[in-house]
């Protein structure tokens, strides 16, 4: 261990901690003493931050970071790239104009201000952009190295723009799958405009997509994103298809979601490294953090399915057991109680099912241990992070702090 | 107009017409004598073609062309290529293969034997491929990368296929559709939701196939394929009555739902042969307008043909043209 992970301060109302980048054995000493015994639980229970810690709630986070030499300015990782957010948030717009009106309110039906959704993938993958900014040729005169800059910028920014776009086509049709009636705290779009047309809508995003895809005339990104969707199918396909017995193996499970949550941000972040002309090892460790952010926030957001609120989720808790679908935390009570076997096998139409799982589930550490293996990749994603070539830029550090810094948000919102 | 269109005559039984390729003045006498007036009239209906012209129903059809001085062999055009249909056919169900063992059924749902379809499309890609086969002086071909561009093109003929199958399976859903081919539909069978993810698999592992020949102008011809099928099937369930009764619109909507795969894949085709940018444009002019010629004839029979014929049952074009109509 080369040094202590910098736990994020997550507070609404301004209450911060100071901890410390170990750099130098003076600043170990000192952080130990502030941690004390409170590091391991962190990672378990956000109820158990046992100094002034408020609980988290909405969009805007404090982080702070003491690096050995100065105290650098708290670190909001939404903001570095709001603006950059904004543009692309644009050019989005634009990109789904179709010729057919209904097509084109269907297609941007998600794209519209207020309901971009929380917007997490292109913050990733632009902070990923910048974290990779290492120059790696010689250095250019400024004019051009600038026009080359920018242009790598926009590509860039236009994955981000894709990866949107294939995320929202597989949320359209997921939702015509699932029949369901809300998505980001509105009506669903098969809610309000029909089936067929939100099937349609979805095929459309995908195609426009493969058209932006195309034009970064790079056969390996298309390539990557394309077996991106390969995979959100399968995950899909996976989850509706199942045995009794799949749906009770947490290899299956993970399996799943990495298909239906991670297998996006990874190849995507892969792709924002390849198209900054990276080495393969750079471009796998891109990967590594995307896949592990992935599965982190899918095993939190399972947990929460459980534990949040109808109004903070968009959807109603529980709404993953109720639909028979089996998440981490039963999976591992399963372990500790055999007998809930029995009732997952059963399914859950019966909502005396339901309260049953649920009973087993207060009884075991399954939320506890889902939380750990949500923390246990997030610090993976971190480690690849920190693994990553250094370099003096500042602008380049502040973002993979920020990346880092985004490992821990995501294990610790409750929204 | 500098020659004369070499016409398809249709015949079941083997009966032959020969018309002649104008090439030299000689032949069109002869031709526009066998024609006489019945040429207007082949346009229009199929049943008025005068001479000894049997209708046809299914998958053969025989195509004669007399070239200036030799008679040429009668030609199939299906038969040219039947072997390479079926690696290609083969490659097409390996290609499918998937891990979870519901959707690979149901993505090979069309490409099973005998549900095929009539493969007219893999069929023009790859009488195209040998059609663009011209040696370009500079290059010299040898053997193997004659080879391995064949099979580029063979890809390019897989994946039309990928994205024809997968726009059925949608408008199947969307047209809540029972039969398909004289089958079952999928979403009759297997449920709406299987089939949503089966056609977009299908369109995913076209995607990856596409994106393994390195050709980005390619990837962008199949891309915007798959764009002008969306809209082509959004033009027709959202149009106003207004817009229903042009031909304008609906030649454009023709165009993106059945003319601009064919178009867009030989184009492709032609750019894989690194051929030049006027005669890729010519294998797309040939591409749109096959397939505007098809689906007018498709709708032609729509209203004259069969049951049996057909696979689906005639007069199913007219009947859904209310329930389609979203009002504005």
């Amino acid at each position: 261990m080369q040094f202590l992970r910098c736990v994020s301060q997550i507070s609404r109302n301004g209450g911060r901690l100071f901890l410390s980048r170990q750099l130098d054995s003076f600043l170990i000493a000192n952080s130990s003493h502030l941690l004390g015994d409170s590091t391991h639980k962190v990672f378990n229970r956000r109820e158990t931050y046992s100094w002034s810690f408020s609980a988290l709630h909405g969009f805007k986070q404090q982080i702070h970071h003491q690096s050995s030499s100065l105290i650098e300015e708290p670190l909001d990782p939404f903001s570095l790239v709001a603006d950059e957010l904004s543009l692309l948030a644009n050019r989005l717009r634009a990109m789904v104009v179709a010729e057919v009106p209904k097509l084109a309110s269907a297609a941007e039906y998600f794209f519209k201000m207020g309901v971009e959704g929380k917007r997490f993938r292109p913050t990733v993958l632009l902070l990923m952009a910048t974290a990779l900014n290492v120059h790696i040729h010689e250095p250019m005169p400024n004019g051009v190295g600038d026009t080359l800059g920018a242009e790598l910028r926009t590509r860039q920014q236009c994955i981000a723009e894709i990866t949107e776009m294939i995320h929202v086509a597989s949320l359209l049709h997921d939702d015509v799958l699932d029949d369901a009636d809300t998505r980001r705290g509105i009506g669903s779009l098969n809610f309000v405009m029909g089936n067929k047309v939100a099937v349609l809508a979805g095929d459309f995003l995908l195609s426009r997509a493969c058209v932006a895809l195309a034009s970064l005339k790079n056969t390996e990104v298309v390539s990557l994103l394309a077996t991106v969707v390969e995979h959100l199918v399968t995950g899909e396909t996976m989850q509706m298809t199942s045995t009794s017995e799949q749906r009770c193996s947490m290899d299956h499970y993970m399996q799943k979601t990495y298909y239906k949550t991670a297998s996006l941000i990874s190849n995507s972040c892969k792709a924002i490294a390849l198209l900054a002309g990276q080495t393969t090892e750079v471009a796998m460790l891109a990967f590594e953090y995307g896949k592990n952010l992935g599965l982190a926030f899918q095993l939190i957001d399972d947990v929460l399915d459980f534990t949040g609120t109808s109004a903070s989720l968009g959807k109603g808790s529980l709404s993953d057991i109720r639909h028979g679908i089996v998440t981490a935390p039963i999976l591992f009570a399963i372990e500790e109680f055999p007998q809930l076997l029995a009732v997952v096998q059963q399914g859950f139409d019966k909502p005396e099912n339901v309260d049953i799982a649920l009973e087993y589930l207060g009884k075991s550490r399954g939320i506890q241990r889902t939380r750990e293996l949500a923390a246990k990749h997030a610090s993976l994603a971190a480690a690849a992070i920190d693994s990553l070539p250094e370099t003096d830029d500042e602008e380049v550090r502040r973002s993979r702090r920020a990346l880092v810094d985004l490992t821990q948000r995501v294990i610790t919102r409750n929204k | 107009m500098q020659f004369l269109r070499g016409l398809s005559p249709i015949s079941r039984s083997g009966l032959r017409l020969f018309l002649s390729r104008q090439l030299y003045p000689f032949p069109v006498a002869n031709s526009s004598q066998l024609l006489g007036d019945s040429t207007q009239k082949v346009f229009n209906r199929r049943e008025t073609y005068s001479w000894s012209l049997v209708d046809s129903h299914g998958f053969k059809q025989q195509i004669h062309h007399q070239s200036s001085f030799l008679s040429e062999e009668p030609l199939d055009p299906f038969s040219l290529v039947a072997d390479e249909l079926s690696l290609v056919a083969n490659r097409l169900r390996a290609m499918l293969v998937s891990e979870v063992p519901k959707l690979a059924s149901a993505a090979e749902y069309f490409f099973k034997m005998g549900v095929e379809g009539k493969r007219l499309r893999p069929t023009v890609l790859l009488l195209m491929a040998t059609a663009l086969n011209v040696h370009i002086p500079e290059q010299i071909v040898g053997d193997t990368l004659a080879a391995e561009l064949r099979t580029r093109q063979q890809c390019i003929a897989e994946i039309t296929e990928m994205i024809h199958v997968a726009s059925l399976l949608h408008d199947d859903v969307l047209d809540d559709a029972e039969t398909r081919r004289s089958i079952s539909s999928l979403n009759f069978v297997m449920g709406n939701k299987v089939a949503v993810l089966a056609g977009d698999f299908l369109l995913s592992r076209a995607c990856v196939a596409v994106a393994s020949l390195k050709n980005t102008e390619v990837v962008s011809l199949l891309a915007i394929a798959v764009e002008h099928l969306v809209t082509g099937e959004t033009m027709q369930m959202t149009c106003t009555s207004e817009q229903r009764c042009s031909m304008e619109y609906y030649m454009k909507k023709t165009y993106y739902k059945t003319a601009s795969l064919i178009s867009n894949s030989c184009k492709a085709i032609a750019l894989l042969a690194g051929q030049t940018t006027e005669v890729a444009t010519l294998a797309f002019e040939y591409g749109k307008n096959l397939g505007l010629a098809f689906q007018l004839i498709d709708d032609v029979l729509d209203f004259t043909g069969t049951f049996a014929s057909l696979g689906k049952g005639s007069l199913s074009d007219i009947r859904h043209v209310i329930p389609d109509v979203i009002s504005e």
